[in-house]
């Protein structure tokens, strides 16, 4: 069942077109990504989604209904999870909870039950008394996710949740958005840059690049679509330059980068690129401290689509 | 989700904030308790209604019955002097002095007085014991009289020698004796019937006149600690709680300040966004923290109102009044905050909220008397002190210390009454124009 659908969906800042004209839907029980770079529209195409925004131009339909016209058809079904922490500071984090779960129209043992249970989910149960001033980051991010979970949302959304924290408390977000999508049926939007994160969770997803979708489907389909490329990382021991220079003259191989001390080569497919590659950086005096080959993914896609690197 | 949700959260953000707490509501007790040390600390030692006195030594330089017995002989038959009924015992400038002026009530709290010889006086000065000597010349008595009996203008002189150490209450001392001597010169113009109404009220009911007649440099310095009287009420009020009233009413107006940045604030913590996609309007966010700063406002008075009762001994005065004043003070110091909240909201900046903090308190500070009574400010500003709020919170208070009734104060309730319907009005009206711009995000 098709539970949400964007068609054109425009909105202009002052000096900044945002996005433009966008369209895409999510089936009930997805996890749709939307995977872009900084900047690219996601957060606003989500203050959007989530009635924040209003949009300059185009419709929101939940559930067959505008939520341009109705704000409230998505309003009580919606789990918002915003970029920022969204959370008072002063308040402990049951008081947060508990505030957040009223806001929702919960109360008594409803709302008493669903604090309990979703901090189980999180894992502050623990730290519940204390100020959520002095969670870390990891912690109140996930009191941030926590809240817009209470309500039994039907759909989440979540902008970056992830942002500028530990990998165990990636993991822990990550595994709780695959517990509330498997085993609680609810559909979410999952907004990130990073490719990882969203291969792992999206059944679907969309690149956003300066305003608009350019590319949708599952991970397999972006791939195959935009020709599938082998990526090779390749470290060696000294004279990185001229070996990225070498590598270059390879026609099969379309760009060669420099990044975290690795040479990163993406290609067509070629049944003569390992040798090729061997015999080139042979020719060097240098050594190869490692290879490794990867299957084609969506920073590959992003990159050919687009001629740039999904992170800054 | 219900208003009262909305506010128990806001209402806890304060109280849990240690910082906001203390600015709010222990501040203004700081605040109020230094200016009651700072009232001590100019007089010598305390009097039960709070307010203390200062210790002078007169000196007579003039023998009464000589003089009286000159002026009786010389006016026999002097065609210059109108006797008239006048009896000399009412025109006696020593009786007046010390009976109808040092040992005037008010007068008696401010100073105390002992008559001695000048070697006496002296001594005193010398060591401390005493601010300053007053010298009543020879002449003293006989000059009064003929002043007031015949068109002679025999100036009547009072010096004052003064201990350095003493300058703050000698500047009161020199202006209260100032004023006493001028109103003895300049109405002798109307004659007997400012000597009439000198006896019949005593001396006491021209200190406010004195006060107000006062030249400017005067009043800066003595505006602290003179009796704030007026003419025709009942009951006086000290000057300390003149002060207190005048403390809390400024004081209630930051918490207008505070509640006016507050939704701004929870906009860049983005917890405004998240409450506006739970559906509640920003209506209701600003209605909230209208209530809120309301409520902080009664918290605010009631601390006020009872420490300064309890560890300062303030009277208040009124109940009821002091509980409608303090309702309706709220009720509109809250819809300041809410207007102040949307303005902050629209322009999204808290320039306006630190403009009205800067500029917009200390001007109705100052137009409603919380640095300086109204009966000592220059009309023009006094006139538009019905535009100040806590101008207008000053006037309940006091009133509710010269024990007047409840209706005395049906015109200040209504007036900020309709303050806070069109403070709200025009918040309201704000966030319908401004739609876009008054959004969470
Ligand atoms: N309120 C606003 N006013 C003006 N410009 C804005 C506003 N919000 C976003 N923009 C601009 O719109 C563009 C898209 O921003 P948006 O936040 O949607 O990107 P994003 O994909 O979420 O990026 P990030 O990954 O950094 O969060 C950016 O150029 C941004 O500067
Ligand atoms: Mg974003």
């Amino acid at each position: 069942m098709r539970l949400l659908t964007v068609k054109g969906l425009d909105k202009k800042f002052k000096t900044v077109h945002a996005v433009k004209g966008i369209d895409f839907h999510i089936e009930q029980g997805e996890i749709l990504g939307l995977l872009g770079p900084n900047g690219a529209g996601k957060s606003t195409t989500i203050s959007m989604i989530s009635t924040l925004l209003k949009p300059d131009g185009g419709d929101i339909i939940y559930n067959n209904e505008s939520i341009i016209k109705n704000p409230k058809a998505i309003q009580e079904n919606l789990g918002y999870v915003p970029q920022e922490i969204a959370l008072y500071p002063m308040l402990s984090g049951r008081e947060n909870l508990m505030f957040w779960g009223r806001a929702y129209g919960l109360k008594g043992s409803t709302l008493k039950k669903a604090v309990s249970e979703v901090s189980e989910i999180i894992g502050i149960d623990d730290r519940l008394k204390d100020k959520v001033k002095t969670y870390s980051g990891g912690m109140q991010r996930r009191l941030n996710i926590g809240v817009a979970l209470l309500h039994n949302p039907e759909l989440i959304i979540m902008d970056e949740p992830t942002v500028g924290i530990d990998p165990q408390s990636r993991k822990h977000i990550l595994d709780t958005v695959l517990h509330l999508n498997k085993d609680k049926g609810m559909t979410v939007i999952y907004t990130s840059h990073y490719m990882e994160e969203v291969e792992y969770l999206c059944n679907r997803i969309c690149i956003m690049d300066q305003g608009k979708i350019i590319a949708e489907g599952t991970k397999d389909e972006l791939v195959k679509a935009n020709n599938p490329k082998t990526n090779i990382h390749i470290k060696i021991d000294r004279d990185m330059e001229s070996a990225i220079v070498k590598l270059k003259t390879i026609e099969s191989v379309e760009t060669v980068i420099e990044e975290e001390e690795l040479i990163k080569i993406i290609s067509k497919q070629d049944e003569q690129l390992f040798k090729n590659i061997i015999q080139v950086i042979g020719e060097l005096d240098v050594t190869i401290l490692s290879m490794d080959i990867q299957e084609p993914d969506l920073e590959s896609v992003f990159l050919s689509l687009t001629g740039r690197v999904l992170r800054d | 989700m219900r208003l009262g949700q909305l506010i128990i959260k806001d209402i806890k953000n304060i109280v849990y904030d240690v910082k906001s707490l203390a600015i709010l509501i222990v501040m203004p007790v700081v605040i109020m308790s230094i200016l009651g040390v700072a009232l001590k600390g100019v007089f010598g030692n305390e009097s039960g209604s709070g307010i203390t006195s200062m210790n002078i030594a007169v000196v007579k330089q003039y023998d009464a019955a000589k003089e009286i017995e000159n002026f009786q002989s010389e006016a026999e038959g002097n065609a210059l002097i109108n006797q008239g009924d006048v009896l000399v015992e009412d025109i006696n400038l020593d009786r007046i002095f010390f009976e109808e002026f040092l040992e005037n009530k008010e007068i008696q709290e401010i100073i105390t007085y002992t008559v001695v010889d000048e070697t006496k006086a002296k001594e005193l000065i010398e060591t401390d014991e005493i601010a300053a000597i007053v010298y009543l010349p020879e002449g003293f008595v006989y000059d009064g009289l003929v002043n007031f009996t015949s068109l002679g203008r025999n100036k009547v002189k009072i010096n004052i020698v003064t201990h350095q150490d003493y300058a703050f209450s000698n500047q009161i001392l020199i202006s209260i004796l100032e004023g006493f001597s001028e109103k003895l010169n300049i109405e002798k113009a109307r004659n007997s019937a400012f000597i009439g109404d000198l006896i019949s009220k005593g001396v006491n009911e021209h200190i406010g006149d004195i006060v107000a007649n006062l030249p400017e440099n005067m009043i800066n310095n003595t505006e602290t600690i003179l009796e704030h009287k007026s003419a025709n009420r009942q009951k006086s009020i000290t000057s300390f709680q003149y002060y207190a009233t005048a403390m809390m009413s400024m004081f209630l107006l930051y918490s207008a300040a505070f509640g006016g940045k507050a939704i701004l604030s929870e906009k860049h913590e983005y917890t405004l966004a998240r409450l506006s996609v739970t559906g509640i309007s920003i209506e209701k966010v600003v209605i909230s923290n209208f209530v809120r700063v309301s409520l902080i406002c009664i918290l605010q008075s009631s601390f006020m109102i009872i420490y300064s009762n309890v560890v300062l001994g303030i009277e208040w005065g009124s109940l009821i009044t002091i509980i409608i004043g303090t309702l309706i003070m709220s009720i509109t110091v809250g819809a300041l905050a809410m207007l102040l909240s949307v303005i902050t909201l629209a322009t999204g900046s808290f320039s306006f909220a630190s403009f009205f903090e800067f500029a917009i308190i200390q001007f109705m500070a100052l137009v409603g008397g919380s640095f300086l009574p109204l009966e000592v400010l220059p009309e023009a500003i006094g006139n538009l002190s019905f535009l100040s709020i806590s101008g207008l919170g000053i006037k309940i208070y006091t009133n509710a210390m010269y024990e007047l009734p409840l209706s005395a104060n049906i015109g200040t309730y209504t007036l900020l009454l309709s303050y806070a319907v069109v403070l709200v009005l025009i918040a309201f009206i704000m966030i319908k124009v401004n739609g876009k711009k008054v959004k969470a995000c």
